[in-house]
């Protein structure tokens, strides 16, 4: 499962605006978070420079056997990006390290990721893999894949909406995979996702870029 | 001989100011989606030079009217829109 999966993001694209750029423009302060019954995820990042952010990350996930929550500050780094006039692309690496609590034992933790996404006004895909490595226990990898579509062709200052397909994989998880179709809309700066998975479990993200 | 001055005086006027608020056109690469554009819009916004800005995705186009008798030079806007992420394609002067 873990190659198909791994071969479905390479053809993709490689991995990360899945769900946001994890590096906006220059100055950007950036607010993040992604929410389903069984994981959250909040993110304050601040681009110091064009190609890096600062961030804080949270993290909670509920896996086959306790609840997980990590918390780590962490560089995000925009490794290339692809300016075309109609579609543009980028890679993203991730590296942190911060606390890792699992079945009450808190230790620490490792993390780091890439990203990989290509869009254009009308289509868009993208991959993300986050793994975790804890002093003493065992790695966790996140993986989330996605594909989406333009509703309609919109201009700067109109609503855009975006009908996703978002596939989720975490390993240790007692059910590993998540589908969940999502409707994406956003204005001006202000991103909103909706969704619910084949399996009942509502996604509820938001993001804004001050 | 009195119309004339007016006229005269009128078209000065009309042809000074035209010349003095200076608009600029940029192509942009990649910008497809206007929640990322918004880095641009803000940051032309913040400059002194620049009275207005218009994003037209479709076109590919950021519109600058500048203040009159400030400019902007080619440079500039160049280190604007790579902050912002995007590069330049283009820039046309009127």
């Amino acid at each position: 499962m873990f190659a198909r999966l791994c071969t479905l993001a390479l053809c993709l694209t490689l991995a990360a605006q899945a769900r946001a750029h994890p590096v906006p423009f220059k100055d950007a302060l950036s607010v993040m978070t992604w929410n389903q019954p069984f994981f959250n995820e909040t993110m304050l990042a601040y681009s110091f420079h064009r190609k890096a952010a600062i961030a804080a990350q949270y993290m909670r996930m509920d896996m086959a056997d306790g609840e997980m929550k990590v918390v780590t500050p962490q560089l995000n780094f925009l490794a290339k990006r692809w300016n075309e006039l109609d579609s543009q692309a980028n890679v993203y690496f991730i590296g942190g390290g911060g606390t890792y609590e699992f079945d009450r034992v808190t230790r620490t933790t490792a993390l780091g990721g890439v990203e990989a996404d290509w869009e254009s006004r009308k289509y868009y895909v993208s991959s993300k893999l986050t793994g975790l490595w804890p002093n003493g226990d065992d790695n966790t990898y996140v993986q989330t894949y996605r594909a989406g579509i333009a509703a309609y062709p919109s201009e700067f200052d109109e609503i855009s909406a975006w009908l996703i397909l978002d596939v989720q994989h975490i390993n240790r998880r007692e059910r590993e995979l998540t589908v969940t179709p999502v409707m994406r809309l956003f204005y001006r700066n202000v991103l909103t996702e909706i969704g619910a998975s084949f399996t009942g479990d509502f996604m509820l993200n938001f993001m804004i870029h001050l | 001989m009195k119309k004339l001055f007016l006229l005269s005086f009128v078209l000065f006027v009309t042809t000074a100011s035209a010349a003095l608020a200076e608009t600029v056109d940029i192509t942009v690469k990649g910008m497809v989606c206007s929640f990322c554009a918004q880095g641009l819009d803000k940051k032309f916004r913040a400059e002194p030079a620049v009275a207005d800005v218009t994003v037209a995705l479709k076109e590919k186009n950021i519109h600058l009217k500048l203040k009159d008798g400030a400019t902007l030079a080619d440079a500039a806007i160049e280190k604007l829109v790579k902050d912002a992420g995007y590069n330049v394609h283009a820039i046309r002067r009127n």
